[in-house]
């Protein structure tokens, strides 16, 4: 027991280090009409979006608290503080970012990766953005990377407004109202037609107040024959007290335009996730969604792909680690809405330590979608007995025109393969750990080679001190 | 009429509720008749229509000692069943009690229903150790008959039971049917139900078999045929209590003309189930495009030693399968028929009765010629 | 000179976009036994799809004549009754219908009579016999949770139960060990000199052949037909392989 504390201290430090608060602005705790207005006041929002943050609210005090899923009884909005505006304007070069910010991006790698894979990089540092740029032949090609508050009133404002929270509404649940009442940070992205864009653009949200909320809204629009991989990562240091992430990504794929959307997410085990994504996929499009996730308290986390045009395609591939003290209820959602439409899931779940993953999704087949193919996998795995490891897969199909298959798999690790490694002179708890990441390679093999090792890092550190 | 609400099916965890998948309300009528079931028995089981008093704790004894025995050990009352605890709604019904000794033994239970019928009836089932007992159950009317056909069966099977569930629905057109199953098994016992549900408009089904005992087996096959705007609602629940414990359950249907289908499969690892294994399997072809299907098959897991699985599959013919089929000779509406029939034939196979399956074959021929 | 049986000319077949044969010309007579021999990847499933009508392989030019008549559009299940049967290399699983119901429909289907179920157990049980099965395969789902070996016997049972005038045999021999190779053998032997029947059998291994009378061997590679020729050849590949006509 003590060699598991001992090991799970080391862990956190990578992400666990915290800075002391030295925010300019700290909006007070809890969620009244007051805060509200304020919060629009201070990021200067245009008309429209005030009332949208009022009606948000309204809908929000109304919408009843989910009936399923892990308890958020933790949670008292009472206590959460909406914003947070840390010390400093947004940056575009690292140099101007005051040190404490940006010592804890560059121990978290975000400089560095910028320097040797990324076309662009956007640094959120509790409610707001701190630094953001993109290199400049991506630029010239006409890609927008900027952050929100610059979007809704910069030249692309109309487009901002007419598709903000258009694909998740208010109305869509009650983390979706909160979000569209306090949203601040997040980015927005625009690739213009056929414009391919050869490395990914990342975005990096680092929560560093206590009992703060992250309410960041990411908007991207891959126009007509454009491509574009996005990545974004999470993490925070870990508090005593709740702290709340409930961002929101809307994603606009146009016709025959794919976007792969990455996400590492490893947000400290006093995080409540509930983060909502979603794409909009239009004729011959494509979204690849790549998730792991790792970190959280609680997490209620089903990106949804909407294939609304003939051949869209969606892709999701994820891998979840529920550790101590973890409900991770994570999975996705499909609606293939036209006709050809298809859809691949390939999810791994993994849970230890007391851990609690949840593996959910639904697959919607409306009568539109003639010819329309989806396959569901889904895998889990036991690493003990005192952990959980649910799969709740609804499927609904309502054309016979389709071929839907799904297929679940729960089990534990191999007495055989541990016995064939160690045989091979590799400790057990060495050959566990491979034996798990080769299991969540479904995930890493998509992932650019730093991420990758990034994930498999996490496993391995997840897995010490996991014998006896 | 007074109508009674039931709120049946329900889903052992639940899911978004946008889905309707998490349960069913169904209104359903007081029941006001009695329909006689009509029973023959077979080798080392004996019938106990009366209401039995019951003391908990005391065992009962077996057929030999029925007519002086007026305690019984087994809480018939507060087993579990698939469609849920709302049941009791529906108030006591005509009880009839089977006691399985040792050895081999059948019993056949036809419940025939008059047209306007409401009934509710209830069967349990006593399996004595080592007693190895099948019972076909079979629910008819005429074609166009309507009512309401509420049956409830409880199994309680001891250490080494066998019992053998044969279910066939052949009531007629416009028939409410609630079928609810529970059944406890011992150390070592086995459950197998076989389901044809081929008749009735709505058709709410409920099967949840507790696996107590280790080593203790479940295995469900169900076959259906939905047509006419029928709704066939269901709920398979395979709780693993006990170590090296065994389910399979398998759905396999075809729908058409408007029906609706609704398949809720749960494996439920319970932690301590050490060595136990699952099994859900279901296929659903569609044959026309007004139909609705919805499945949600559950793993839930709590302990590490156990194997569960879960495959399905949805939609029209496999394009291989048919072009296997056609080169054979056989058109493309002939392969289709063919493969239609197929599902409620591998369960005729498993039946084992010959009455049964002609009576099944009959049925079938009837709704060709509708 | 007798009737050609089938008749193949200029055949151009597509798999979606790609074209996989581009002018393939074949004739085979009744009785005959041709050999299409070929590297992997050179169209031969292909061309015994197209033959049978798989919808998945589009004819985009060129006609099939079969026993006089144009079958190019005319559906599979047509095609076999009209006297066509393809052996699978990978027979698929029909899970619900035996394998003796399965036989007993489709003879049905092929003569438009009932068949007696005596009669038709006596000839299964004998046809049975030959490929050394085991009678209790007849009551088993078709394919289904057969072994690759199983699965090709019951091929070859159903073709000499459906009697067909033109078998194409695609790979029958592939995964099979040596004493199923004979058994399958002898049971293609049968269907030649007691049924008279035509056979197109596609392999890449000569040990099938060794105990079959053979009359035209073809060379097919990239989608074309390279060498046509008799008997002879087979002998010849089985020495020294097909690299020598590849590099012509």
């Amino acid at each position: 027991m003590e060699e598991k504390t001992f090991v799970e201290d080391i862990d956190r430090s990578l992400y666990d280090f915290r800075n002391e608060d030295k925010d300019a602005y700290r909006i007070e705790e809890g969620l009244t009409r007051d805060i509200v207005e304020q919060i629009s006041r201070e990021k200067h929002d245009p008309e429209w979006m005030r009332e949208f943050r009022l009606k948000s609210l309204e809908i929000y005090n109304k919408t009843p608290m989910v009936q399923w899923g892990p308890s958020i009884e933790g949670l008292n909005m009472d206590n959460i503080v909406t914003y947070v505006r840390p010390n400093t304007k947004m940056q575009g070069k690292w140099e101007d970012v005051p040190d404490d910010i940006k010592d804890t991006f560059e121990r978290l790698g975000i400089p560095q990766a910028e320097q040797t894979s990324l076309a662009g990089v956007g640094a959120q540092y509790d409610s707001e953005l701190v630094y953001h740029n993109v290199r400049k032949e991506v630029e010239e090609q006409g890609v927008v990377y900027t952050d929100m508050e610059s979007a809704l009133n910069g030249p692309y404002a109309e487009m901002v407004k007419e598709h903000f929270m258009k694909l998740v509404p208010p109305t869509d649940h009650k983390f979706a109202a909160l979000h569209g009442a306090v949203w601040s940070g997040g980015s927005f992205v625009y690739v213009p037609k056929g414009v391919k864009v050869a490395i990914p653009l990342q975005s990096y949200f680092r929560l560093n107040a206590k009992g703060a909320g992250q309410f960041e809204h990411t908007l991207i629009i891959v126009d007509e024959g454009a491509d574009l991989h996005f990545i974004e990562g999470c993490s925070a240091p870990k508090y005593n007290v709740a702290n709340l992430h409930a961002g929101c990504v809307e994603l606009f794929i146009a016709k025959n335009a794919k976007l792969r959307y990455s996400t590492i997410e490893n947000w400290s085990k006093n995080m409540y996730n509930l983060n909502t994504k979603r794409a909009l996929v239009a004729e011959g499009g494509t979204i690849e969604w790549v998730s792991g996730s790792f970190g959280s308290h609680v997490s209620y986390l089903y990106p949804m792909s909407v294939l609304n045009g003939e051949g869209a395609h969606s892709e999701f591939t994820g891998v979840t680690f529920a550790g101590h003290g973890q409900n991770l209820d994570t999975g996705c959602k499909v609606v293939h809405n036209a006709p050809h439409t298809t859809s691949l899931v390939n999810t791994r779940s993994i849970s230890k330590s007391g851990g609690i993953s949840t593996f959910r999704s639904s697959v919607v087949v409306t009568n539109k979608a003639k010819h329309a193919k989806s396959s569901v996998s889904c895998q889990s795995l036991m690493l003990d007995n005192i952990s959980r490891s649910d799969t709740i897969p609804a499927i609904d199909v309502r054309t016979a025109d389709a071929d839907i298959g799904h297929e679940a798999k729960i089990g534990r690790i191999s007495d055989d393969a541990v016995f064939y490694l160690m045989s091979r002179g590799i400790s057990e708890e060495e050959a566990r750990a491979m034996i798990v990441s080769g299991f969540a390679d479904n995930v890493s093999k998509e992932l650019p080679l730093e991420y990758a090792v990034e994930m498999n890092n996490l496993i391995r550190l997840e897995m010490q001190g996991s014998i006896g | 009429m007074e109508n009674i609400d039931l709120i049946v099916n329900q889903l052992p965890a639940p899911t978004w509720n946008r889905l309707r998948m998490n349960e069913s309300r169904v209104a359903v009528a007081v029941p006001t008749d009695e329909c006689e079931p009509k029973v023959a028995l077979q080798g080392s089981v004996c019938l106990n229509k009366q209401q039995i008093p019951r003391i908990p704790g005391k065992n009962c004894c077996g057929c030999a000692q029925m007519a002086t025995c007026p305690v019984n050990g087994i809480d018939f009352a507060s087993m579990p069943t698939g469609m849920g605890t709302e049941m009791a709604q529906l108030g006591e019904g005509k009880r009839i009690h089977l006691v399985a000794d040792a050895g081999k033994s059948t019993a056949a239970v036809t419940l025939r229903y008059d047209d306007e019928q409401k009934c509710y009836n209830r069967l349990e089932i006593e399996a004595k150790p080592g007693s190895e007992l099948t019972v076909f159950m079979t629910y008819i009317s005429t074609a166009s008959a309507k009512g309401m056909a509420a049956v409830q069966t409880k199994i309680a099977a001891a250490k080494d039971a066998k019992v053998k569930l044969v279910q066939v629905q052949l009531l007629g057109r416009e028939f409410l049917h609630l079928n609810d199953v529970g059944a406890d098994l011992a150390a070592d016992a086995r459950f197998e139900v076989l389901q044809l549900q081929l008749g009735g408009a709505q058709i709410y089904n409920g099967v949840r078999t507790e696996l107590t005992g280790d080593g203790s087996s479940f295995d469900a096959a169900i076959a259906y045929y939905g047509r006419n705007a029928q709704r066939i609602d269901m709920n398979f629940i395979a709780n693993h209590y006990g170590k090296k414990t065994d389910c399979n359950m398998t759905a396999d249907g075809v729908l058409q003309q408007g029906a609706f289908k609704i398949y809720r499969g749960t494996i439920d690892f319970k932690n301590g189930s050490a060595g136990a294994t699952g099994d859900e399997k279901e296929t659903v072809l569609l044959l026309s495009d007004d139909v609705v299907n919805q499945s949600i098959p559950l793993i839930l897991c709590s302990e590490e030693d156990v194997q569960g699985n879960h495959g399905a599959s949805i939609g029209k013919l496999d394009e291989d399968l048919l072009f296997y089929m056609m080169s054979r000779g056989f058109s493309e509406s002939d392969a289709i028929d063919m493969m239609a029939k197929a599902k409620i034939e591998g369960i005729c196979r498993r039946i084992e009765d010959e009455e049964t399956v002609q009576l099944v074959e009959r049925y079938l021929e009837g709704v060709v010629k509708e | 000179m007798a009737e050609e049986l089938l008749q193949v000319r200029n055949l151009q077949v597509n798999v979606e976009d790609k074209q996989i044969l581009h002018s393939i010309d074949l004739d085979i007579k009744p009785g005959e036994t041709h050999v299409l021999m070929g590297p992997n990847g050179a169209g031969k499933s292909t061309l015994g799809y197209a033959l049978m009508g798989n919808p998945k392989y589009t004819i985009t030019g060129g006609s099939i004549v079969f026993n006089g008549e144009d079958i190019t559009k005319l559906s599979v299940d047509k095609r076999a009754k009209a006297g066509m049967f393809l052996s699978f290399q990978n027979p698929l699983e029909v899970p619900g219908i035996s394998l003796s119901s399965f036989l007993k429909t489709a003879l049905e289907q092929q003569r438009g009579v009932r068949i007696k179920a005596w009669d038709f157990r006596k000839e299964l049980r004998q046809a049975m016999a030959l490929l050394q099965m085991d009678n209790k395969y007849a009551e088993r789902d078709l394919n289904t949770g057969f072994s690759g070996g199983e699965k090709k016997k019951a091929e070859i049972l159903q073709l000499l139960m459906l009697n067909p005038q033109l078998a194409i045999l695609d790979e029958t021999d592939s995964g099979l060990d040596v004493d199923a190779v004979k058994i399958v053998s002898q049971g293609i032997k049968t269907f030649q000199e007691h049924r008279n029947g035509a056979l197109l059998i596609i392999t890449h291994n000569t040990k099938i052949l060794e105990a079959l009378h053979v009359d035209k061997t073809h060379i097919l590679a990239q989608g074309s037909i390279i060498k046509n020729a008799g008997p002879e050849l087979v002998e010849e590949i089985s020495k020294h392989g097909f690299e020598q006509f590849l590099q012509k």
